[in-house]
């Protein structure tokens, strides 16, 4: 038996935006003793893996100017290039569709679902159906829909959702996997990860035969041939577009790039950057419903191309966010995420580029503080690999923020007071005086200030140590060398 | 409803073509891109081939000719115990439904556009081998290109939990950059279906441990023949 997922789990959380609520979700998830065992395993993993696989290439930085100029070429004639795409493809049988926002998009997928008297639906995973919620529309229109890559099968089972772009259940231990299939669908208990994929493959391989409906996402649209890529490891993307007799793909215009060429480049980079592959374990390219001489293969195809404030973003100075392969790494290297996770973003998209692309997307009110919620330490510009500038657009963002009226409170006040301080020679020795005193006397026996006074960033310790002053400072050990002590 | 969106289409683009990004990087496209993967000029191209397919779990025979290749191809079928295969109708090695046959295994050429597809599919799904060529191969990668036509269909390399490909040594390329700008383009403009494989199918969802065969074959073999 199949289980569907509208087993009166509320799945609202799956678009719903509660992106202002990131203070008191990284709260909780900092206090989570399993999910910080889990991204430290899983973050660290990665980043390793991608370092790895990324000094084994001929010319990392050239590569990543290769790949970005790529992509951003690609931007630049997004409207030619979706037309060669479209004109390309819809020549070899494929329908293109497009689709303003999320609802236009949901809507397109259950009229061709209704044309084609589809009842049960497998889909592979897909940010951008995350994006539309997908899911919840179709059970709406009372259709069944599956997930099948093991992570997000996983996800959809719980009425969870995923916390990262590559890795959807970092967030999970092999424990709670157990838990949810032996209550769930009545597995024999077993935590062993070999046990519960060869459990979820019987469970997920009834549903590939007998769907009538495949839905996909898209990693690159290459407008040179028409062509839609995807990159997966497990393969149910390719069971996904291969054996349903329709096919639905549901793309966001940004990802089309130009030519094969540079679909080459980007190709390898994306799975180096984001599992420390050199290649996944299979790349799918689809250019086109099946020939009537071929044996298989579906006999329909649409591509659905997704705007919901991309093209809105393109005309803006944050247009190189929408360069993004959704690879991944530049969460596995933030801080932040690797001490909060995913769902605390508050939306699909986590990490440093969700920081930048869910306020571009859901308003930069709406997500108020996530644009804060970054050191700009610089390390997720360094690991991605078409070199996105976010601690550059995340300042932007906090620039707009107070163009806004949502400045923090007391910001205004707050600058005001560090100007003059730092403008006064006798202010700042005073300080620093003050400061050095006070926090020594408040130093617990390990050194490390608890908890400052509540006016003096009483709630930023309230998860954080705060280091003591130094004994002496900079500038009296600089007086006392120059007199040669 | 309806599937007409030329209204949505003539938004997004107008939308599109009222700004166009000012991106302040060198975007002229290059003439010949960097290659991704190192490669020494001396280094044997099957030697690479066979390390990187082995890394990955693949079981990798090299033989001398087609002779040994059917007789290679025979003993992977005798020893997953196959009494059926899927395969392609056109494999780049010739007699292998009738050696099938010799040795009492019954070959399948699965036929589903205009079937009862779901039927069949059913009756298919407990066919322990699939067997298939390949169009390409890069050594850099440990990678097969599988491209679909008329006698390359996409089920023996799909359903079966253990994949076996045929593949002719000159198919092999050095780095996947080199097929793609060399056949790319001129295949994804003929067949409808292109894959790369790599490996077998894994995953590492739950806790980060790689295990082989979600849902693809979890035994990967490759037989190259000269």
């Amino acid at each position: 038996m199949i289980e569907s997922s509208s087993g009166g789990v509320e799945r609202g959380a799956l678009v719903e935006l509660k992106a202002n609520a990131f203070p008191q979700a990284a709260i909780i998830a900092l206090k989570d003793i399993q999910l910080q065992t889990a991204l430290a395993r899983g973050t660290t993993n990665a980043s390793n893996a991608r370092l790895r696989a990324m000094s084994e290439v001929t010319d990392a930085e050239a590569l990543r100017r290769q790949a970005r100029a790529a992509k951003l070429r690609a931007l630049r004639n997004l409207p030619a290039l979706l037309e060669q795409f479209e004109a390309n493809i819809t020549q070899r049988g494929a329908t293109v569709l497009w689709a303003e926002d999320a609802e236009a998009c949901n809507r397109l997928v259950i009229e061709v679902a209704r044309r084609h008297a589809v009842q049960r639906i497998v889909k592979s995973k897909s940010m951008a159906t995350e994006e539309t919620g997908l899911n919840r529309a179709l059970e709406a229109a009372g259709l069944e829909v599956i997930e099948t890559d093991l992570g997000e099968y996983i996800v959809q089972l719980d009425g969870d959702s995923p916390s990262h772009i590559v890795m959807p259940i970092i967030h999970k231990t092999r424990e709670q996997v157990r838990d949810l299939f032996v209550e769930k669908l009545g597995m024999t208990p077993s935590d062993d990860p070999e046990v519960l994929t060869a459990f979820a493959r019987q469970k997920l391989r009834e549903a590939f035969l007998s769907a009538q409906m495949g839905i996909t996402g898209a990693n690159f649209l290459i407008a040179e041939t028409g062509t839609v890529a995807i990159v997966t490891n497990e393969g149910n993307g390719r069971m996904c577009s291969s054996l349903p007799p329709v096919y639905v793909v549901i793309a966001g215009i940004e990802k089309v790039v130009e030519r094969v060429a540079d679909f080459a480049t980007l190709v390898q980079l994306l799975p180096r950057s984001a599992t420390g592959q050199r290649m996944t374990s299979y790349v799918h390219l689809i250019s086109g419903a099946a020939q009537p001489d071929e044996p298989d293969g579906p006999a329909f195809m649409y591509v659905i191309l997704l705007d919901n404030g991309r093209s809105c973003i393109r005309g803006t100075r944050y247009a190189e966010s929408l360069a993004c392969i959704r690879c991944g790494a530049c969460l596995n290297v933030c801080p932040v995420y690797q001490n909060v996770g995913g769902h605390a973003y508050g939306w699909v998209y986590s990490g440093p580029i969700g920081a930048v692309i869910t306020p571009l997307l859901k308003g930069v009110a709406n997500a108020a503080p996530l644009p804060h919620a970054s050191s700009l330490c610089g390390a997720c510009q360094a690991a991605c690999p078409v070199m996105i500038n976010i601690p550059d657009m995340l300042l932007r963002l906090r620039a707009d923020l107070v163009a806004e009226g949502e400045a923090p409170p007391g910001l205004s006040a707050g600058i005001a007071a560090w100007a003059r301080l730092m403008s006064s020679p006798f202010l700042y020795e005073l300080s620093g005086a003050v400061a050095r005193l006070a926090t020594r006397a408040m130093a617990g026996s390990d050194g490390q200030v608890r908890r400052l006074p509540v006016p003096l960033l009483g709630n930023w310790t309230e998860n954080r140590d705060f280091p003591p002053f130094a004994a002496k400072p900079f500038r009296q050990l600089w007086r006392e060398r120059q007199r040669g002590q | 409803m309806s599937l007409e969106t030329s209204a949505a289409r003539a938004a997004i683009l107008a939308r599109l073509r009222q700004h166009s990004p000012a991106f302040q990087d060198d975007l002229s496209a290059p003439e010949q891109p960097l290659p991704v993967t190192r490669l020494d000029d001396s280094e044997s191209l099957l030697e690479r081939f066979r390390a990187e397919v082995e890394r990955l779990n693949v079981i990798f025979q090299h033989v001398a000719d087609a002779e040994g290749a059917l007789d290679a191809l025979l003993s992977v079928v005798r020893a997953e115990n196959a009494s059926s295969a899927l395969l392609w109708r056109q494999l780049p090695l010739h007699g292998v439904p009738e050696a099938l046959e010799s040795i009492g295994v019954q070959p399948i050429l699965p036929q589903v556009q205009g079937a009862a597809r779901h039927d069949i599919y059913r009756a298919l799904n407990d066919v322990p081998l699939g067997i298939s060529g390949a169009d390409a191969a890069f050594a850099t990668t440990g990678t097969l290109v599988l491209a679909s036509g008329s006698g390359q269909g996409r089920l023996p390399s799909l359903l079966p939990p253990t994949h076996v490909v045929l593949l002719p040594q000159a198919r092999l390329f050095a780095r996947p950059e080199d097929w793609l700008l060399a056949h790319g383009a001129q295949t994804l403009q003929r067949a409808r279906s292109v894959t790369f494989v790599t490996g077998p199918s894994r995953t590492g969802d739950i806790e980060m441990q790689i295990i082989l065969g979600v849902h693809g074959p979890k035994r990967l073999y490759i037989i190259v023949f000269d």
